[in-house]
């Protein structure tokens, strides 16, 4: 089994961010510069173009690339960074206020390129009267990229023995309760025949979420808000999948991965009134849960 | 693993092109069109700013401008405030009193060094933010604590920490360091990476439920995420369905799968007697030759191995098999 560092410091990721902070602002610097110093008129021009640099919002946009050593689930839990090579990652920020108005856009990304790291927000709206956003987040949950099992299909809700394991089960009901079945079922030419029938298997799940969000000032005080997300996993788990030979024989279990495939939507939606002396709030809030596997069948035997 | 949306990559690299390409652009365009206003008005930000920003500018510990930057900058908006609405008329700090050897501080501070008391400053927030989700911030756990909103949040800058995901955590481990030590565990949230973080479950502005939830109870918090574990079910495990924090941490655990401590001894803590011989567990007796001193056989007790009662009480947070009394399938 390879053994990969656990600690950070021990891990070379090498990683080049070109910020472009402050794009804007040259931007503003360039358009404006003074053809000659010395005329006030010019001098005002810089420092009306000074305040609104201060004054308006930036933008600002992140490329970078990065390197990781070697390939490890462990680290790439939660980031996306498990395998070895460069990547390519970029974040951004996009923030726009009307200017004379309140119309209002906001865009962030955030590991832009990164396998199943992504998220994406874009938030608009006039202020003061209404809003709305949308959200996009991946989440990936590794597990494990070492477990081995001898079966076919894992990964779906089937799982198939290697071909020609064809050993007897004793079905006496007289050994102990905990005597490992492999000792008394399998055959030699079964466990002969394991290592090469084993076959390497992936365990990890990913979260995709998307969510929408309206929201409305009716009058002063008075608001009403609505949400819509659906949150999907894929994937898989590992399970225990236990047997038991005969009526009080002997007992086994097995770990096998257990697919995941979990769908839930989340309404939420109120009126909301807010004074001085008092505030209410009706809503109504929904949560639909749906599981598309619910077993996992094993020929064992 | 399996995409059901396709591969939203591709959409979001391209989207982060189109956009980038299309911000200088866009600015361009402001730029152009704001050239032809020459006039510099008295007023720097706010309305009726210029006695403040005469001498206060970008270089302040506290760069006051940037409120330009923020929704609090928005003119158009008739609800926009000024300077004085949340620090004060601040007459004495305004025009220094004769004879005074320092000037006095603002009406309202909200600076590390400020002696305005939390509930005075907050009520310069609270004038315009309550309601919705800071509808239970009076007598909430922060407000009882004194806690201000400027504790957490910053006003002139663009980019208030505590409202980014990336940079949240580290805002309220500056008191919460517990949390701070549990999300470094193994096995935690990925709080740290960003993903899932405080406010995802916490609503620091008040709550009916505990610990500051966003909802009513730990399970229906829990459930926003982990619905599949929510039933329900032909057999429920009552500890379970009663509290998610009876078995696991929220914030990191050395333990897998967050739990409060290591399998098999979680669960006989409360199964103290019956199969399985868990008085045996919890004396030591029954848990297999390997981890005894004395250890001779090649054999642990399968509730040691794998992942021990899990083994096989794979359907632990309840199941509706009509044969799942026991959790197995």
């Amino acid at each position: 089994m390879k053994y990969i560092k656990q600690t950070l410091l021990g891990r070379t990721v090498l990683s080049v961010a070109i910020a472009i902070i402050g794009m804007f602002v040259m931007t503003y610097a360039n358009a404006e510069e003074p053809v000659s110093a010395g005329s006030e008129a010019e001098t005002i021009d810089v420092a009306v173009d000074e305040v609104k640099r201060l004054t308006r919002p930036d933008s600002e946009l992140e490329v970078g690339v990065g390197h990781v050593s070697e390939d490890s689930y462990k680290f790439g839990n939660f980031t996306g960074l498990q395998e070895s090579g460069a990547y390519l990652i970029g974040n951004l920020q996009v923030i726009k206020r009307e200017q004379g108005g309140t119309h209002y856009l906001e865009v962030i990304g955030r590991n832009l390129g990164l396998d199943n790291a992504q998220e994406l927000q874009i938030k608009g709206g006039e202020q003061g009267n209404y809003g709305f956003s949308f959200e996009y987040d991946e989440l990936p949950r590794l597990y494990s990229d070492r477990y081995q099992s001898p079966y076919a299909g894992m990964g779906s809700t089937r799982l198939i023995k290697p071909a020609g394991w064809d050993g007897t089960i004793d079905t006496t009901p007289s050994g102990a309760i905990d005597a490992p079945v492999a000792a008394t079922v399998i055959t030699t030419p079964m466990m002969t025949a394991l290592a090469a029938n084993m076959k390497q298997f992936n365990i990890d799940t990913k979260r995709q979420t998307m969510g929408l969000s309206v929201s409305k000032q009716l009058s002063e005080g008075l608001e009403v808000y609505t949400s819509f997300k659906r949150d999907e996993k894929n994937g898989t788990r590992l399970t225990g999948a236990p047997l038991q030979i005969g009526g009080g024989g002997s007992r086994g279990t097995l770990l096998v991965p257990e697919p995941i495939d979990y769908t839930t939507d989340i309404i939420d939606t109120a009126v909301r009134y807010t004074d001085e002396k008092w505030q209410a709030q009706v809503g109504y809030y929904a949560s639909l849960g749906l599981v598309s596997c619910i077993s996992v069948s094993v020929t064992i035997f | 693993m399996k995409n059901n949306w396709g591969d939203l990559r591709k959409i979001a690299w391209l989207l982060f092109i189109l956009v980038a390409g299309a911000v200088p652009a866009m600015e361009g365009v402001a730029a152009t069109a704001e050239a032809d206003d020459s006039t510099m008005a008295k007023d720097m930000v706010l309305r009726g700013d210029a006695k403040c920003t005469r001498c206060h500018d970008e270089s302040e510990e506290y760069p006051v401008l940037s409120i330009g930057k923020t929704k609090h900058g928005v003119l158009a908006d008739s609800r926009t405030p000024t300077c004085t609405s949340c620090h004060g008329n601040s007459e004495t700090h305004i025009n220094k009193p004769a004879g005074a050897k320092e000037r006095p501080r603002p009406d309202r501070t909200f600076d590390k060094k400020s002696l305005t008391p939390a509930a005075v400053k907050n009520q310069a927030c609270l004038t315009c933010h309550q309601g919705g989700a800071r509808m239970n911030w009076v007598g909430s756990q922060h407000a009882n604590e004194e806690v201000a909103c400027t504790t957490c949040h910053q006003v002139h800058t663009q980019h208030d920490k505590v409202r980014n995901k990336t940079t949240q955590p580290e805002v309220c481990y500056t008191c919460h360091k517990e949390q701070r030590a549990q999300a470094s565990r193994a096995s935690h949230h990925p709080i740290n990476e960003g993903k899932v973080v405080c406010s995802n479950c916490h609503n620091p502005h008040g709550s009916i439920g505990p610990k500051l939830l966003h909802k009513a109870t730990v399970n229906e918090n829990c459930y926003t995420c982990h619905a599949e574990k929510r039933g329900p079910f032909l057999w429920e495990h009552s500890p379970a369905s009663d509290n998610c924090t009876n078995c696991h941490t929220p914030h990191g655990s050395s333990n897998a799968s967050l739990l409060k401590s290591r399998t098999p001894f979680l669960c006989s803590s409360c199964h103290i007697a019956g199969g399985h011989s868990t008085t045996g567990i919890r004396s030591g007796n029954d848990l297999g030759p390997l981890v005894t001193p004395e250890a001779t056989s090649t054999t642990a007790a399968s509730q040691m191995v794998g992942k021990d009662c899990l083994n096989c009480h794979t359907k632990i947070h309840g199941s509706n098999h009509p044969s799942g009394a026991r959790f197995v399938r």
